[in-house]
């Protein structure tokens, strides 16, 4: 089986808006997401939603999050999937 | 002796008395009581010499900060009105305070997200800067009670939150009787999450800490259980001020933190209803009872639990507080209480608190419940604002943004729940075309605080109402069930 950098990073995406529906309670679901271009702003995902999304993050990469440092970083999917990643790159 | 000096008297005499003491820790600062006083007093000098004497309704916009408090308490010692806007209102919240309240300048921290047209002065040695609307004032703005010290909002339909009058008189008051009610003491850490712009942190925090000379600890980023137990920890906290959402994070997370939470004991709860299960899981893990107050925006804090068995009531009335149930026409027991911190009216909405007052002093608060024994219950809400995680939202005003998109021609809100069981705002359109759910988020959010942004939007041909006018709620909520967008 050949996996590919680009199905991978789907996969990554798919996996981050999965995390963004369950943290908004299924309000806010991938097609929203993608119709705003991954901003989860324009997408509407409210500040508790936001909330459980960083406590979500937060729990599965034992670290807290501190948003204010910088206040773009995790406000789209692509920031989140970088942030993923990095965590992930430095766990292995 | 003028109102204004009198509360500002209080807080310099109480930085006088417990002058070495540790008053406040956050943004990397601590300052003792004596450097907090001369700090207020520096900023009230730069103040006095940026702003016209006539410039006196100032609106502090920002997130806590020492800095907050240092300009709070600087404007009420330089004698003039601070208004206290929450940080996330939005073009048509602070539109609609600065022309109904003829607010001369805003208080702001970071002035490039500032949305409304200003000519800006950087306050020196602080993270604030002078915002001044560039829009022509009010002819006319409404004259606050010669009494008024602080004003604070509420949720409004008309466009602009309501702005509420505080004397000196009602938040010493306030204060006085929570710090007396809560035996709040000088050997407290307070660890506040709330915003100062809300009751919650308001009444709690932001002046009886200081009368009891207690220490002030601020939060900043996000309340998630490890930045919250992070800070239990380095605060070394006895006592915690949140809302409920940052007790249900806590209570659920699978691997907490406990050890940090072995100073506390005292935890605070209110502006939303607690889940009892929250409640007792928190209990359970972290050894400290929930006290979930009660308290109105309009009247100060209300009640308080002092007996640690009991757990299911909202407690008795605090020291300056009656209560009382008085059956309305309509034969639902409603709640009505009277205090010593009772706001002095609307300043943007003259007679409409006076409205809500009984014969006898008591606000009519649309709370149903019920008194045992003294201890007060709660069985359910008649009407007026959603309340969403401890903010109210008026349906109307998101009412009023999403009717401005084209084709859109009647809307409701209402209060729905996501598939955690949380709250969340649900908008019903119908009219000539269906807007997208993107349309929709968008125009509220140009307009609107975050907040008060739906989740869910549906769309119906029309409306369900009675021949009145009114909407039928059960028939709407059914006909819209599984299908928002």
């Amino acid at each position: 089986m050949i996996v590919t950098y680009e199905a991978v990073e789907a996969a990554l995406h798919e996996q981050v808006e999965q995390l963004i529906e369950i943290a908004t309670g299924r309000v806010v679901t991938a097609a929203d997401l993608r119709t705003a271009d991954g901003s989860l702003d324009k997408a509407g995902v409210n500040s508790i939603g936001y909330i459980n999304l960083l406590e979500a993050l937060e729990q599965r990469f034992g670290t807290v999050i501190d948003p204010e440092a910088d206040p773009q970083h995790l406000m789209s999917v692509e920031s989140i999937v970088r942030f993923v990643r990095a965590r992930a790159e430095g766990a292995s | 002796m003028g109102e204004q000096q009198r509360l500002g008297q209080t807080f310099l005499r109480a930085c006088a008395e417990h002058g070495t003491r540790r008053a406040v820790v956050g943004d990397g600062e601590k300052l003792t009581y004596a450097g907090l006083a001369e700090r207020v007093r520096e900023r009230a000098r730069t103040l006095d010499s940026l702003l016209r004497p006539d410039e006196h309704r100032i609106a502090i916009h920002a997130a806590n900060s020492v800095d907050y408090l240092v300009s709070y308490y600087a404007l009420v010692i330089s004698r003039r009105l601070p208004f206290l806007v929450d940080a996330q209102f939005g073009a048509v919240e602070l539109e609609g305070i600065r022309a109904s309240c003829g607010i001369d300048s805003f208080l702001v921290e970071g002035t490039a997200d500032f949305p409304l047209p200003t000519t800006v002065r950087p306050v020196p040695g602080s993270r604030h800067a002078l915002a001044a609307a560039t829009q022509a004032p009010p002819a006319e703005p409404p004259a606050p009670h010669p009494d008024t010290v602080t004003c604070r909002f509420t949720s409004g339909t008309t466009g602009a939150p309501k702005c509420l009058e505080f004397s000196s008189a009602a938040v010493h008051n306030a204060a006085r009787n929570w710090a007396a009610g809560t035996e709040l003491s000088q050997h407290d850490r307070v660890l506040c999450l709330a915003a100062f712009t809300n009751g919650l942190a308001f009444n709690t925090s932001l002046l009886p800490v200081f009368l009891v000379g207690a220490e002030l600890h601020l939060y900043r980023g996000a309340p998630t259980s490890g930045g919250i137990a992070r800070a239990v920890r380095q605060s070394r906290a006895t006592r915690l001020v949140a809302f409920p959402l940052a007790y249900q994070l806590l209570a659920h997370v699978p691997q907490a933190d406990v050890a940090a939470f072995s100073t506390l004991t005292r935890a605070v709860s209110a502006a939303a209803v607690l889940d009892p299960y929250i409640g007792a899981s928190f209990e359970a893990r972290y050894g400290v009872r929930i006290a979930d107050y009660y308290g109105i925006a309009e009247t100060g804090p209300c009640t308080f639990e002092r007996d640690p068995e009991n757990t299911t009531s909202l407690g008795t009335a605090l020291p300056g507080v009656s209560l009382r149930i008085v059956e309305r026409p309509t034969g639902e027991p409603e709640v009505r209480v009277r205090t010593a911190s009772m706001a002095t009216g609307y300043l943007n909405a003259p007679g409409a608190l006076e409205e809500r007052i009984d014969q006898d002093g008591f606000y009519c608060t649309g709370d149903c419940g019920r008194l045992d024994e003294g201890r007060l219950l709660m069985t359910g809400r008649i009407g007026g604002p959603i309340n969403l995680a401890g903010r109210k939202i008026d349906p109307t005003e998101i009412e009023r943004a999403v009717r401005t998109l084209d084709g859109v021609a009647d809307t409701v809100v209402f209060a729905d729940s996501d598939a955690n069981g949380g709250a969340v705002l649900h908008v019903v359109v119908s009219g000539a075309r269906q807007p997208a759910r993107a349309e929709v988020v968008q125009v509220c959010r140009e307009n609107l605080a975050p907040y008060k942004v739906p989740g869910r939007v549906s769309y119906l041909p029309t409306i369900p109402r009675s021949a009145t006018g009114k909407v039928r709620l059960i028939e709407l909520a059914e006909l819209v069930k599984d299908r928002s967008e």
